[in-house]
């Protein structure tokens, strides 16, 4: 396990081809995801919006080597993924911290799962933890933190390791609209240093546009990609990013392959 | 990206003591008077309305009965302290191990889990006789009685705070490569501990019962022989003075049982299920 494949701070290419995902409930096989191809570049921010129960978090799951796909074949970096993959960082919807545990060892958990030394990891947690504002709270136990600041102790629990991947699944989707702002740049931030691939589920078509480079539009149950349309701004993206019509014109094109496909 | 942080929130704990004993006395205060007022009400009503002390004797014959021979009550409570603490011991090595195959393995879960919750409805003192057949006369028939009852309680704690992991946090453990016995020590475990011990509190006191009961069908030493001596000599005060030896020693043990849990366990998870201790927003 010593060797790794991936080259530590990088960025992941992933290639989906043609994975289809179904489950057994009772007795019978329900598609969950039917016929999926889709390639990220390294470095890309590529969010997967999609109705509710339309696999995108199986997906997520398949490409971390969680699930084992039905059909087909997903290759990180192109490698076959076939077992969890090493050098993934992921956030869930529930941020699923440690309440024993501080802040900051919290943050450092990954270092301490891979049997890295702590003691080298803890400058780089308390920097991460200082660019979302929660330095001061290194040492307190969760749950003297709000749902925000404790999401944001999450993120910085997936970047530790400087993985080449991040796979966020709906991570901001529990949050309160002002909080989920903030910390929509808050994590622009933070991967606008290190350029991991970013694949992002998320049911929030303005988070989506506000920070992808490339959105993915799924169909309802079994989930197969409908659109995938490109945003591309001049320059980096801020609070007045909102107000370009280049922004809005993609919120209106997501909008209207949701309502193409009557999901709205 | 500037955050104003707010206070933290050890802050907010930092209270003098002098504070604290006030707050104490405040909220106990009432309490303990209201148990002073009412022995003495007891003690009172005994002489006023002439109760024949065979039937209801006064606080102050009990403890004049407990003071008259403390050496046999000390010596059976020890007789009976042993049995339960074995008791409990055996119900420990025996159900935390058991609560983890139920949960790890399907098989298990399907197999014993119905067996577990048909045993719990056998009343164990019916259990009792068997048990002394079995286990003789001496105090293994009620140790074997009070592992049976203290059993049940701590195998489904058990069962439950194993099952206290989210999916999501198993995914990320092994995203990161954790084996299932990492995942198991640094998770699972920890975050069962609070109910593990929960069951413990509970599996303690009846260990208690099942060690009495186990005395009281057969047995010439320990606090339910005693009982049975003093019913059987018609020496209601001596009857009394058991009980309430035998409900201290009880409560003794459970809070023992808290003392340790706030020793071991981290102050998150002492405070579990205490209210207006979550996050602020």
């Amino acid at each position: 396990m010593s060797a790794q494949p991936v080259a530590e701070r990088g960025a992941s290419s992933v290639a989906v081809a043609g994975v289809a995902k179904s489950y057994l409930r009772n007795g019978r096989a329900m598609p969950a995801i039917a016929g999926v191809s889709l390639d990220v570049a390294p470095g890309e921010f590529c969010s997967i919006v999609g109705p509710s129960g339309c696999g995108k978090s199986t997906l997520l799951m398949m490409i971390a080597g969680l699930y084992a796909p039905t059909a087909g074949s997903i290759r990180v970096d192109g490698a076959e993924v076939r077992r969890p993959l090493a050098s993934v960082g992921m956030v869930f919807q529930r941020d699923v911290l440690l309440e024993w545990r501080s802040v900051l060892d919290n943050v450092l958990l990954p270092i301490e799962v891979k049997r890295r030394p702590k003691q080298a990891y803890r400058e780089k947690a308390l920097d991460l933890l200082d660019l979302v504002g929660l330095r001061a709270f290194a040492d307190c136990y969760p749950e003297q933190l709000s749902g925000g600041m404790r999401q944001r102790v999450a993120i910085c629990r997936a970047l530790i390791h400087d993985p080449p991947l991040l796979l966020m699944d709906e991570p901001f989707g529990a949050l309160d609209a002002l909080t989920r702002e903030k910390i929509n740049f808050d994590l622009m931030q933070l991967t606008a240093q290190t350029r991991q691939t970013v694949l992002f589920v998320t049911h929030s078509i303005d988070e989506a546009v506000l920070m992808s480079d490339r959105i993915v539009v799924m169909t309802p149950s079994p989930g197969r990609i409908f659109q995938t349309l490109r945003v591309a701004f001049d320059g980096p993206r801020t609070i007045e990013t909102r107000a370009e019509p280049h922004y809005v014109e993609s919120v209106k094109e997501v909008r209207d392959a949701f309502h193409r496909m009557g999901v709205i | 990206m500037t955050t104003i942080a707010p206070a933290t929130p050890n802050e907010r704990d930092r209270v003098s003591v002098r504070d604290r004993f006030a707050r104490a006395a405040r909220s106990y205060g009432p309490v303990v008077l209201a148990y002073v007022l009412l022995l003495a009400a007891w003690e009172l009503a005994g002489s006023l309305f002439h109760v024949p002390k065979y039937v209801l004797p006064a606080p102050s014959q009990i403890a004049a009965s407990l003071a008259k021979h403390p050496d046999v009550l000390f010596g059976n409570g020890w007789v009976t302290l042993q049995e339960v603490l074995a008791g409990f011991a055996i119900g420990v090595v025996v159900s935390i191990p058991l609560g983890v195959a139920i949960v790890s393995w399907r098989a298990v879960d399907r197999i014993v889990y119905p067996f577990l919750v048909a045993f719990q409805a056998v009343p164990k003192v019916a259990l009792a006789p068997i048990l002394v057949v079995w286990f003789g006369f001496g105090p293994g028939s009620k140790v074997m009685l009070g592992f049976v009852t203290a059993m049940f309680p701590i195998v489904i704690n058990t069962v439950i705070g194993l099952r206290q992991t989210p999916v999501e946090m198993i995914h990320l453990m092994r995203s990161l490569g954790a084996s299932p016995l990492q995942i198991f020590v640094k998770v699972r475990l920890i975050a069962a501990a609070p109910y593990i011990f929960g069951g413990f509190k509970l599996g303690i006191t009846l260990a208690v019962v099942g060690a009495v009961v186990g005395e009281f069908i057969a047995s010439n030493k320990g606090l339910g022989n005693m009982l049975l001596a003093a019913n059987n000599a018609f020496d209601t005060p001596m009857l009394f003075g058991v009980v309430v030896f035998l409900s201290l020693m009880s409560i003794a043990l459970f809070y023992l049982i808290e003392l340790i849990e706030v020793l071991v366990l981290p102050a998150p998870l002492r405070r579990k299920g205490d209210p207006g201790t979550g996050p602020s927003a």
